[in-house]
């Protein structure tokens, strides 16, 4: 059993992850950058120790100190929390070599759904419908014209090495086409120094739906339902929920089929998520989340479950001890709160009362620098269906005091009150339709 | 009674707002007392007459910090004597410590030429990044 453990990362994420080591008992060890001395991660954990100066690189990238802080603090594992090393499989590899516990899938794992091509071709063999596009990565613009011809328009080009919405591109006339393949290309190698590009379809305004798994790399993957994310700026997560609003019963029982089953043909470890997109009657695979994701707390609450203390306990080499299915009640709702200007934190005052979780790493005092996520919050709220929780997410995010620095608070409210909103039949688009559409302001 | 166990009594002794203390116990017995206030107000002078004597203006130490996490070693290897003493010169280059991290050695050497004033970091122990190694007086 873990009994120790180093927290490669910072911010509310850190702080979550300390919370459910403290539950369970177990030594936390906090790393920081310069830039985040004081925050609230390293007062929490049980020692804390500075890894380098404010640029990330040096700092929450930095393998080497991070690994001999661990060595030296005499840790058993490590947890990557969210970005950072979390999909670094080299990563996961010198911490496996210096004979720590990495807390996430195997390396090998971790390359394969890495890397959107293969993952594509993983999905297939398992069944699962996936976007119609190149299963091959896109050398030239010959190439790329006959295959965008052949697809269709408007398709959107993506770097087979990347995530979170970076390095992609939308084409929505063959004219567009060359450049976007250059630039799409330079953007890749610069972002995930790797430069190669494969082509999909584009979806127009599908919703972002994804499954949440949990499998202990001896045979048992379950899954834990659904997410909804449509709520989305620039492919930037905003308000997710489950379930999800918009969802034929057949279609979400197939899905969760789906994830289970190629979860299970890869031998998957840990936490995952499956991301899909869905439009109408039809679902296509996106890609893998090989770690714990932001918007967790929701699957948390519908399902009873702390998915840290899961991810923790696999690493650990314990078999999954939780019912399958796993029962779901009510409805669970999170807005991310991101700090749209900088400062020192002058007030907080988080809401209280019924339904409602907050992961913050805020209070009177905490810096919030510019260098690293904007995100400073999550409101988490759960109650007994879709329209509570609205409503109570409203009144949480009126009673939030945050003074010193600006967020997002008053623009996540109107999406909350927002007609597509409260009808549940929105897309990804939604937040374009909210802010760009003269009527609606 | 252990000396660790003394030191939090006088800590706490010093934080409060009491002018005297004593604690007696089986085994030991401890009196504390803090200098009242008109003796506090005569300490600056002092210091200034000693000021005043010291005609050589002091040069300012710098520090030393670690570029790196791991582990302070003050020797090239467990017997060897330390790669610098307090009180000697030591020239731009000179190794003055090393730092394992990852099972490699790595050396520090000095960039400027200085005299080591105090070494700041225990022999074996964690240091982090950016933590003040030695004090040095720049030459």
């Amino acid at each position: 059993m873990i009994r120790s453990l180093l927290i490669a990362n910072r911010g509310e994420i850190a702080v979550r992850i300390i919370r459910t080591c403290q539950d369970m008992g177990i030594r936390t060890v906090a790393v920081y950058s310069q830039a985040d001395a004081g925050s609230l991660h390293t007062k929490m954990a049980d020692s804390a120790v500075c890894i380098g100066p404010h640029p990330s690189h040096e700092s929450y990238l930095n393998m080497k100190n991070i690994i001999t802080a661990a060595y030296a603090t005499r840790c058993d594992a490590i947890h990557p929390g969210v970005g950072f090393l979390a999909e670094n499989p080299l990563f996961a590899e010198e911490v496996e070599r210096a004979g720590l516990i990495f807390i996430g899938p195997e390396p090998k794992t971790m390359r394969l759904v890495g890397d959107k091509v293969r993952s594509r071709h993983s999905a297939l063999e398992a069944g699962i419908p996936v976007t119609p596009g190149s299963m091959e990565p896109v050398s030239n613009s010959e190439e790329g014209a006959k295959l965008a011809q052949q697809i269709g328009y408007p398709i959107i080009l993506k770097a087979a090495a990347g995530g979170g919405g970076r390095g992609m591109r939308i084409v929505h006339t063959p004219k567009e086409l060359p450049q976007a393949l250059t630039i799409a290309s330079q953007e890749a190698l610069s972002f995930f120094s790797d430069g190669t590009i494969h082509m999909e379809k584009y979806v127009v305004n599908p919703k972002h739906i994804e499954i949440q798994l949990l499998a202990d790399g001896q045979g048992k993957v379950i899954h834990l339902g659904e997410r909804d994310c449509s709520v989305q700026k620039n492919h930037q997560k905003l308000i997710e929920e489950s379930p999800s609003p918009y969802f034929n019963v057949a279609m979400r029982k197939q899905m969760e089929t789906d994830a289970v089953r190629l979860f299970t043909k890869i031998g998957y470890r840990g936490a995952g998520t499956i991301e899909f997109l869905v439009k109408d009657e039809n679902y296509w695979f996106m890609e893998v989340n090989a770690r714990v994701q932001v918007e967790h707390p929701v699957t948390e609450l519908v399902s009873l479950s702390d998915i840290i203390r899961q991810q923790i306990l696999i690493a650990s080499g314990k078999e999954l001890n939780l019912p399958n299915p796993v029962p779901r009640y009510g409805h669970a709702l999170e807005c991310r709160i991101n700090a749209t200007k900088v400062g020192t934190v002058t007030k907080f005052s988080p809401p209280l009362g019924p339904a409602v979780r907050i992961d913050t790493h805020l209070f009177q005092g905490a810096k919030v620098s510019p260098y690293y996520d904007a995100l400073v919050a999550k409101i988490i709220v759960h109650t007994p269906d879709r329209q509570q929780s609205i409503a109570t997410m409203v009144r949480a995010l009126r009673e939030l005091v945050i003074e010193g620095i600006e967020t997002n608070v008053e623009s996540q409210i109107k999406i909350l009150l927002s007609e597509p909103f409260q009808s549940g039949i929105f897309g990804t688009d939604l937040y374009v339709q909210i802010y760009d559409d003269p009527k609606k302001r | 009674m252990e000396i660790k166990e003394f030191t939090q009594i006088i800590t706490i002794f010093e934080q409060s707002s009491l002018s005297e203390m004593e604690i007696t116990s089986e085994t030991f017995s401890i009196h504390l007392k803090k200098p009242t206030t008109n003796e506090l107000k005569e300490l600056p002078k002092i210091i200034k007459t000693e000021e005043k004597k010291d005609d050589k203006p002091k040069k300012s130490t710098k520090t030393i910090t670690s570029p790196i996490v791991g582990t302070f070693y003050r020797t090239p290897s467990p017997d060897s004597p330390p790669y610098v003493e307090v009180g000697k010169p030591i020239r731009t280059g000179d190794v003055v410590c090393t730092i394992e991290a990852m099972k490699l050695m790595n050396q520090m050497e000095a960039e400027f030429d200085c005299e080591i004033v105090a070494v700041l970091a225990d022999q074996g122990s964690l240091v982090e990044f950016g933590q003040p190694l030695f004090e040095v007086l720049p030459l």
